[in-house]
């Protein structure tokens, strides 16, 4: 850069700037000579660009490795060497490079799954030498053509983060740093954390089916979802919880219960035990309860504990605890978890027979085929119905009928002077006889099925009394606190 | 003349100001180039030196353009609708070449600008830069109050933009800011009201924000930036040349006159302005390139995460108004205005104000601590270290319910499924 | 300094300055690179229309695709709607009695024609143009049955011969 400037510079090329001239008339000020404009003051300066230069291309070397290097690239070389092995070079030319997606317009969904589950609709590689992940989705020509890859994508029923194109982010894997998505993959592993035996199945994709399916009564394929529906109707649910605005307000409203934040459960409330019928803080948090028996720490696992013993998370919980076993534990909170508020495009809904109401449906047609056969023993009860009220009893043993009308969860139907969801209790003692109500509380269940006035009450009341797993002694002490109740009127 | 020539001779019209030949053409070389024209031909060594002013103000400017050009790309790829804003940054993130690093160094850019404006005006400050020396032409008090309004406004410009990805982080971050400005006695609902365009955070004031955030606050920065830079002129330079005025006059002060020596702007100083700005865009690339922004679940005011946390150049005023409710039998005042408006705000007027009330010597003028300035040296720093430590706290000691936990005691928040 | 340091230092500023420029040209050819979309939110190339029994008889108007789709005597053919000029949407115009047109040697008996509202092109029935800046005929696409949910699918990225139909069996 040495070059002299051409003339369209600066006109004037004077060898001394004017401030240079010397100052020999006036002494006193001593300004600082004038350097020349080519003596460089910062002589490292250069350099320093340079250096930093060197270090900025070796960062854009980096983020240019990170850039072209994503981490479906490998699966997508990967896919492209099995077809060209299974199919031949021609084949392997028509397999897309680059981040692929299905867009469903109408589901709002993004689904780039298939950037690396390339083989997803290709016939001919559901062999089991083929890679899981670039295996052919089973069942192409039942359930994928009733719910094309285009019209449902992947996550709709799979669940996971269909925008993300790496496998932690996808699978919505949270080990590590947390990913923020709210839509879990519903696949083995997740199966297996929560030890299902058939986690081979992916059961918990069942949730997904019944986000759209919930208003059919039972629906092929999910097991478990079907279990928990007939569940539902057997225990009486509706009568303490509501659904679309139609059950009982002893309960919180189930209708969205899917949707409620993951924030809004406190896991790390005590957790308690039942001990001599009463609820007792065990110690332990609810998280660490989870912790302790291996379960993960979520909502799914919050409704599992919740589904064994409702008072152990909420001890003034009204809700009884209806013995239910893993199965039917796991199948109820699969039940909850599905029940979310979407808004669904109407061409997606599905097709219903009948009238294919919500799940809160009364199934009495079993009632009624088995009444004519009513055991002899409670048609004997029956018929000394209008006997004189009993007015003595136990004062010991009512006090502990008391209790057990409390804890065993009879308040959540029944009031002493009105009516809630079922009829009430202050003169049933002089209304019914002894035995009939012992076998009403021990075992409604078969009374509903057997026995006249049950089915009767059912009529009226709408909602079955569930089974509360009373003993006879139990029994016999709750019907002394009916008995004391009817005195006291 | 040859077409070579003839193009050579328009590349030397465009870049010999940079390389000037001689003094003249060094001094024709600032007045004839638009770029340079509000730089003098000269300046001394000292205001051009590392350890005076650490080029806050430059790299700040250098941030801003940088946040100018990726802000522009941006612009291109992403939606202002409450239905495609999410969407379209998760595509940025996954689906558009480059969208992760431009996004990454874009959000970056923004944080360093807040912390490079703050430490500048810690600068200015500690080497009492906003006083006049012996000048009779300087009023740095002005540029003082000129910069106090552009680290509001770089603020503002951090917060709009904080809104704009639409998720939970940015839709709680948001609301608190919003939330603050209602707390104002008598006018902050209708600030609040025409902040957010509506009584809840929505469409209306995702637009609001993103016109603010691409229109509005980066042409008010701009207009103000061009006076800030012009007044530098004006007040004959950096604050540090009054050492050397004073030094000339009064010898009795023994002023240490090390530095005063003429540089050229061009090209030296303009050389430096290169490696600052290249240091800035390498070290914004550095972040850009191992950090990467939270994208949080899309926005959704039916749930809250806990803790919602403003974002954290305003945590402490967060942390203040959590704490500063003044409740008394006769009268409540919400913490958001005592915590959130009054205690920041007169801070904010008290620094601004005292640009004109500082009384102390005019050898204290662009030097850093000088003893006469040392009390209330010592009242800034606790100022910025209450500021400082409340962020600190605020950030890494409260957890859910604004509880305050250990960092790594965190309460685990439940999973879905 | 010697000569050969100062040409070595030459050479050295040298590459510096090579090494600069191009970390900020690569830093702009990535920003420009992320304006090309890698993904499209557009609908898909190919597509399903519903069952062949389910369209009416005469003309149909799939507007998301811009297509007109005829059935007529157990066929089905599509014409593509995007006028081949400058890519306005023709309208369907129905003839009050049919006529027989000429058009590019060969003559046609028609009951509709196809019209470009923008620059006046001009089309008959089988998407040949006859009058107006459009130069090339209006694309009729290949059909086929999806046989998981016998619905009719129409791929316009495969474009077929004018006289081409999909025959009902």
């Amino acid at each position: 850069m040495e070059k002299k400037l051409p003339n369209n510079g600066p006109e004037d090329k004077k060898p001394t700037a004017p401030q240079q001239k010397p100052a020999a008339k006036k002494p006193a000020p001593k300004r600082p000579k004038l350097p020349d404009v080519k003596d460089d003051p910062f002589p490292m300066d250069s350099w320093l660009i340079y250096l930093v230069s060197i270090i900025g291309a070796f960062i854009f070397g980096v983020a240019a490795y990170k850039e072209f290097n994503p981490e479906y690239k490998k699966y997508q070389v990967e896919f492209k060497r099995l077809i060209e092995m299974k199919f031949g070079t021609e084949a392997a030319e028509k397999v897309p490079m680059g981040v692929q997606q299905i867009w469903v317009k109408d589901l709002n969904r993004v689904d780039r799954c298939i950037t690396c589950h390339m083989g997803y609709e290709w016939r001919g590689l559901e062999g089991e030498d083929v890679p899981e992940v670039f295996r052919t989705h089973p069942d192409l020509d039942g359930l994928i053509a009733k719910h094309p890859f285009k019209d449902y994508g992947c996550t709709t029923c799979h669940g996971g983060q269909g925008y993300a194109t790496n496998m932690k982010e996808a699978h919505v894997i949270q080990k590590g740093k947390k990913v923020r998505w709210l839509e879990p993959l519903l696949g083995k592993e997740k199966a297996k954390e929560y030890k299902f035996a058939d986690w081979q199945k992916m059961p918990l994709m069942e949730i997904n089916c019944n986000t759209c399916h919930r208003h059919e009564d039972s629906l092929p394929g999910t097991p478990y979802i079907n279990l928990a529906k007939k569940l539902w109707n057997e225990k009486g649910c509706i009568g303490c919880h509501k659904l679309f605005g139609e059950g009982g307000d002893i309960g919180p409203d189930l209708t969205y219960e899917g949707s409620k934040s993951h924030e809004s459960f406190d896991i790390h409330a005590p957790y308690y035990v039942i001990k001599n019928g009463k609820p007792v803080p065990s110690g332990r948090t609810i998280a660490q309860e989870m912790k302790r028996r291996g379960l993960p720490l979520s909502v799914f696992s919050w409704h599992l504990l919740h589904f064994e013993e409702p008072r152990s998370i909420t001890p003034t919980s009204a809700m009884p605890n209806f013995g239910l076993n893993e199965k039917e534990k796991r199948a109820l909170a699969m039940l909850m978890m599905s029940w979310k508020r979407v808004n669904l495009p109407a061409k997606y809904i599905p097709k219903m027979e009948g009238r294919g109401a919500a799940a809160p449906k009364v199934d009495t047609a079993a009632a009624d085929t088995t009444a004519e056969t009513a055991d002899t023993a409670v048609a004997d009860t029956t018929a000394k119905m209008e006997e004189t009220p009993k007015v003595s009893y136990d004062p010991e043993l009512a006090k502990r009928g008391e209790e057990l009308f409390d804890r065993k969860g009879c308040t959540a139907c029944h009031d002493l002077d009105s009516r809630k969801v079922g009829p009430p209790l202050r003169d049933v003692a002089a209304r019914r006889d002894h035995e009939w109500l012992k076998h009403m509380i021990m075992k409604p269940d078969s009374m509903i099925l057997n026995d006249p006035i049950a089915q009767e009450l059912l009529q009226e009341f709408s909602v079955p009394m569930t089974n509360q797993n009373v003993s006879e002694e139990e029994a016999k002490a709750i019907i002394e606190f009916l008995k004391k109740a009817a005195t006291e009127k | 003349m040859t077409l070579k020539e003839r193009l050579y001779k328009v590349w030397r019209a465009l870049v010999w100001t940079f390389d000037p030949a001689d003094r003249s053409e060094a001094g024709k070389a600032i007045t004839r180039n638009f770029w340079l024209h509000w730089f003098p031909p000269r300046m001394t060594k000292k205001s051009l030196s590392w350890s005076y002013s650490f080029w806050l103000g430059t790299i700040s400017w250098v941030l801003f353009v940088i946040l100018t050009i990726t802000g522009i790309v941006l612009m291109f790829l992403y939606i202002p609708s409450v239905e495609r804003a999410y969407w379209t940054i998760k595509d940025l993130e996954y689906a558009v070449s480059w969208g992760w690093f431009l996004r990454n160094m874009h959000r970056w850019a923004a944080h360093m600008m807040v912390a490079a404006v703050f430490l500048h005006m810690m600068r200015v400050f500690y080497t009492g830069a906003y006083k006049n020396g012996i000048s009779h032409m300087a009023r740095r008090e002005i540029n003082w109050t000129v910069g106090m309004i552009l680290l509001v406004l770089t603020l503002l410009l951090s917060y709009t933009g904080y809104l704009l990805p639409w998720d939970q982080l940015a839709y709680w971050a948001i609301t608190i800011g919003v939330k603050i400005a209602e707390s104002v006695p008598i006018i902050g609902p209708q600030i609040k009201f025409i902040m957010a365009g509506g009584t809840e955070l929505g469409q209306p004031t995702l637009i609001r924000f993103y016109a603010l955030h691409v229109v509005g606050l980066p042409v008010a920065l701009l207009l103000l930036f061009s006076y800030h830079m012009w007044r530098i002129r004006k007040d004959e330079g950096l604050a540090v040349v009054e050492q050397f005025r004073l030094a000339k006059k009064r010898k009795d002060l023994q002023i240490d006159t090390s530095g005063d020596e003429p540089v050229y702007s061009t090209p030296w100083a303009v050389r430096r302005i290169v490696l600052v700005s290249m240091a800035t865009l390498v070290w914004v690339m550095f972040l850009a390139t191992f950090l990467d922004s939270p994208l949080e679940e899309p926005a959704d005011p039916s749930w809250t995460p806990n803790p919602a946390k403003a974002p954290w150049y305003f945590l402490w005023l967060q942390e203040l108004l959590a704490i500063t409710t003044i409740r008394t039998p006769w009268f409540t005042i919400n913490g958001g205005f005592v915590g959130g408006v009054l205690i920041p705000g007169l801070m904010g007027l008290a620094a601004t104000v005292w640009a004109f009330l500082d009384k102390s010597p005019p050898e204290a003028t662009g030097v850093w601590f000088h003893k006469s300035r040392t009390v209330q040296n010592i009242v800034f720093t606790l100022g910025v270290l209450f500021i400082v430590g409340l962020i600190i706290f605020a950030m890494y000691f409260r957890g859910p319910n604004w509880n305050v936990y250990w960092p790594w005691a965190w309460p685990e928040i439940p999973e879905i499924i | 300094m010697s000569e050969i340091k100062k040409k070595r230092r030459e050479v050295l500023k040298n590459i510096g300055r090579l090494v600069g420029y191009g970390v900020l040209g690569g830093v702009f050819a990535g920003f420009a690179r992320s304006l090309w979309p890698n993904v499209l939110y557009e609908p898909p190339k190919r597509f399903r229309i519903g069952k062949p029994e389910d369209l009416a008889d005469g003309v149909n108007f799939f507007s998301e695709h811009r297509l007109y789709v005829f059935k007529r005597n157990n066929e089905i053919w599509s014409i593509s709607a995007v006028c081949t000029h400058l890519g306005c949407t023709v309208n369907y115009v129905a003839l009050p009695e049919p006529k027989v047109m000429k058009v590019a040697g060969k003559e046609i008996k028609e009951e509709w024609e196809f019209h470009c509202p923008c620059h006046g092109s001009k089309y008959v029935a089988d998407g040949t143009p006859y009058a107006g800046p459009a130069p090339r005929p209006l694309p009729h696409y290949y059909m086929e049955i999806d046989p998981a949910t016998g619905m009719l699918v129409v791929d316009t990225s495969k474009e077929v011969p004018q006289d081409w139909r999909f025959k009902l069996a």
